[in-house]
């Protein structure tokens, strides 16, 4: 199932609570805003605006953005718009804002790509597998520390795996352990 | 994380991958190819399935890529705190 990811700020909600369905899976604070990152399944989209548009606080304007693909969608306490990721598709959204007194350069509804949020946000650090015997050479895993190593004999393959694993402190990195998808 | 999956696409052998993930991103390599996905979304990794059709791993093994630390670790057969 596709999901929408969306930028809310904690500010703009009364008791800072999301939608059931939500779910947050990045933050940032900027001044005195936090920014989330949620994630919302693509079937609960609307039932998701509907509640966070009655969650927005009343004393002054906020916005929160959801996009899919090409599809941005910006969401006001009283109104939602269904536009594009292209800036040429925002005027009626712009248009809304500034009438509720948000600034131009505040609807700028950014980020509003995944590559770009994983950009504002930080990538988190990665954990994952490499089986050296998958590997014509080992050099690109040097400089990586092991965080675990496993031999390991599949009963159908009885070539011993030299399973290396490994982490690195170093947080572009990540940690590294290993998994084989078994040769059939 | 770039680099460590470029330079690793490089030497990966034909019927091979190998796979990194974190909460959000899943990052899957392939014999020349690396894919970036959504750990969160699987109708992401249509590209790196089809791909590895074409290098000898099968769709048996790249739908159920494992992208949660509970059940990878399960899959390793692991059990450790990865404080």
């Amino acid at each position: 199932m596709s999901q929408y990811h969306g930028i809310v700020i904690e500010q703009s909600l009364r008791g800072r609570d999301l939608p059931a369905g939500a779910r947050v899976v990045a933050a940032r604070q900027v001044g005195a805003w936090r920014f989330l990152l949620v994630t919302v399944p693509e079937t609960e989209i609307e039932e998701h605006i509907r509640t966070i548009q009655a969650t927005m606080v009343t004393d002054d304007a906020w916005y929160a953005h959801y996009f899919l693909g090409e599809e941005l969608v910006v969401v006001f306490r009283d109104a939602s718009f269904r536009v594009g990721t292209e800036p040429s598709t925002w005027g009626p959204a712009i248009a809304h804002g500034q009438a509720r007194g948000i600034r131009l350069e505040q609807l700028d509804f950014k980020p509003r790509t995944v590559p770009d949020a994983e950009a504002f946000f930080g990538e988190p650090r990665f954990l994952g597998s490499v089986i050296l015997e998958s590997l014509s050479d080992p050099t690109p895993l040097q400089g990586l520390t092991p965080i675990h190593v496993r031999r390991e004999e599949h009963p159908d393959d009885p070539t011993p795996l030299s399973g290396m694993s490994g982490g690195t402190t170093s947080p572009s990195r990540g940690c590294v352990s290993w998994r084989r998808p078994w040769r059939r | 994380m770039r680099e460590l999956a470029a330079a690793l696409a490089q030497v990966m052998k034909r019927n091979w991958y190998a796979h990194f993930f974190n909460r959000r991103l899943l990052i899957v390599i392939m014999p020349y190819r690396v894919f970036r996905a959504s750990a969160l979304d699987q109708a992401t990794w249509a590209p790196f399935v089809a791909y590895g059709e074409t290098v000898g791993v099968e769709p048996s093994w790249t739908r159920r890529v494992p992208v949660r630390v509970p059940e990878y670790l399960r899959e390793l057969g692991l059990e450790f705190d990865l404080g």
